[in-house]
């Protein structure tokens, strides 16, 4: 159940309306600091993720709230502060394949949290993204895939991650994920997210495991 | 004893809405002819006569009631003039986005579709099927919905922008599209397709809100299957149907695919009389499907389905994947052929 405050932010993110986000947004921050910045825009955007999840809200819709929160931030925020150095270090990639709006919706989410992200890119290999997570100390990698191939490669690459770089949590999403419920685990990842907003969850939960 | 019918007879039956001798069984057979054939997916595609021999042998195999033209759909994309990606035992994607930034709308121009060889292989196979079908096996020919192309043009996220922000660059490219895709289905028609199947993943509310898509890419559909001239299978490739089934059904459609996630049952409670349900075994779960599972599933969506015409039985999302077993499709075609005779008794 959203307060008035959320419900009103949902109400602006539906309508596009640029404006109504970063006033409240603004006016959050202002009176309780990131953490309460981090907090509502979290609450608001889970309940986007559920709405999609229940068939309310289209991808399309996912996608523009993500992107109005994160200009918000953005504009709010100082550059330095964008970034929680105390939260894990988050690195996205699109394994195998090239559509990339699900990590951009993902993306969105984690930075306007707060979380330092590093982005692979889309089209990304093994070997690509085992070099990525060495060099840029990832704690949790996110990987976004759309074809059931590229789900299944992700057996090798958490293989070879636990070999190179132990410790490192996967979290997977996508199509072939959503539509076969326990493929995640066949696959060896952590976790995995049925809509982008899951991620808040995941990571919180997350935290608790990493070394 | 009575002749069973033939494969075009099952089907006019059922689009009918009526029923035929048995459920019809579609088995959308694209790459998988690349791994029945022992090739890459490249190689596999790169001659016609793979594609049609390969059809050929899967429909006898399988007993499966169509031919499938369709590649893959980045096809129409190299007819643009852009690049596809090939990957193992997977669909071939698009590659870099042909349209990199608006600009490159104001000068787009519809592509002459004998120029790309990949074109002209799906009509070699089309022509040559059409041939071996004597016109008792219906041919299915593919095309991409204008309003679903510029995912692969552009990619998803610059399209969404377009969508929202730039309409007058919108209603250009749906414009272009729309012609491209009018020659395409022609051309198809042409060779001997017997119907087209309209693929438009972003019709579905899971991915366009229904408001949104009313006034954008649904003018354009009903605006291009009115100039598609032959019968016309509306696929949204595992997106929800339900919340525009009669949208769907306003613009001619025949057909509609439904997805995974849906009861095929509810939908052919609304859909019945008026359009015939396709679907919904999912794909994407087949490789591990043991044979009873597989056995109790298509019984399942018979059951919802069947009963008085008007369905055919097929995969969710319009491609029967690679991994997908010879032994589980077996199974779907014997379970298929024997509970799908009408009147289906499948006890529940």
């Amino acid at each position: 159940m959203l307060d008035p405050r959320e419900q009103k932010m949902l109400d602006g993110l539906e309508r596009l309306d640029r404006k109504t986000v970063l006033d409240l947004l603004t006016e959050t921050f202002t009176a309780g600091g990131s953490y309460q910045l981090g907090e509502l825009i979290q609450r608001v955007l889970e309940e986007v993720g559920r709405s999609w999840e229940e068939g309310r809200l289209s991808l399309a819709q996912v996608y523009m709230d993500g992107v109005i929160c994160e200009e918000a931030v953005r504009k709010i925020l100082p550059a330095d502060l964008m970034e929680n150095p105390s939260l894990p270090r988050v690195g996205t990639a699109v394994f195998l394949d090239y559509h990339g709006l699900g990590m951009k919706i993902v993306s969105s989410l984690v930075r306007s949290a707060g979380y330092p992200l590093r982005d692979a890119g889309p089209g990304v290999g093994i070997e690509e993204i085992l070099s990525f997570v060495e060099e840029e100390n990832i704690q949790v990698l996110l990987l976004s895939v759309l074809m059931l191939p590229s789900a299944l490669a992700v057996k090798a690459l958490v293989e070879q991650m636990a070999q190179r770089c132990p410790g490192v949590k996967i979290v997977v999403g996508g199509a072939p994920f959503r539509l076969k419920d326990d493929l995640w685990r066949e696959v060896g990842a952590h976790r995995m997210g049925r809509n982008g907003a899951d991620i808040f969850a995941i990571l919180q939960d997350l935290r608790e495991e990493l070394p | 004893m009575k002749q069973p019918m033939t494969s075009m007879e099952r089907v006019l039956c059922t689009l009918g809405h009526r029923e035929p001798d048995r459920v019809p069984l579609f088995l959308l057979f694209s790459l998988y002819g690349a791994r029945e054939a022992g090739l890459s997916v490249k190689e596999y595609f790169s001659k016609p006569e793979n594609v049609i021999k390969a059809q050929i042998h899967l429909k006898k195999k399988y007993q499966t009631d169509c031919y499938y033209t369709f590649f893959y759909g980045a096809v129409e994309v190299e007819a643009w003039g852009g690049e596809v990606i090939f990957y193992p035992e997977g669909p071939p994607n698009s590659g870099e986005s042909i349209l990199r930034h608006g600009e490159d709308i104001d000068s787009l121009e519809v592509p002459d579709l004998s120029s790309c060889p990949s074109i002209r292989r799906v009509i070699e196979v089309t022509r040559e099927l059409s041939s071996a079908a004597r016109g008792e096996t219906p041919l299915i020919g593919v095309v991409m919905s204008p309003f679903s192309l510029p995912v692969m043009q552009m990619g998803f996220e610059a399209y969404l922008n377009l969508l929202y922000f730039d309409r007058p660059r919108f209603d250009r490219l749906m414009d272009i599209n729309r012609r491209f895709c009018l020659d395409w289905a022609a051309a198809q028609l042409q060779a001997g397709a017997t119907a087209i199947c309209y693929f438009n993943p972003l019709a579905s509310p899971d991915m366009i809100d229904r408001n949104l898509y009313l006034t954008t890419g649904y003018p354009v559909d009903v605006s291009t299957c009115a100039g598609i001239k032959g019968p016309i299978a509306t696929h949204l490739a595992s997106g929800r149907v339900l919340p525009v089934l009669e949208d769907i059904i306003r613009t001619g459609s025949g057909v509609i695919g439904v997805s995974g996630i849906e009861n095929p049952g509810v939908i052919k409670g609304k859909a019945k009389g008026k359009i015939t349900v396709l679907g919904n075994l999912n794909g994407v779960e087949m490789p591990w499907w043991s044979l009873e599972e597989t056995a109790g599933k298509v019984e399942e969506v018979i059951r919802e389905a069947a009963p008085g015409g008007g369905f055919i039985l097929s995969d969710s999302h319009g491609e029967i994947p690679w991994q997908v077993p010879e032994a589980v499709l077996r199974q779907i075609s014997e379970t298929t052929l024997d509970k799908g005779r009408y009147p289906v008794m499948v006890e529940d």
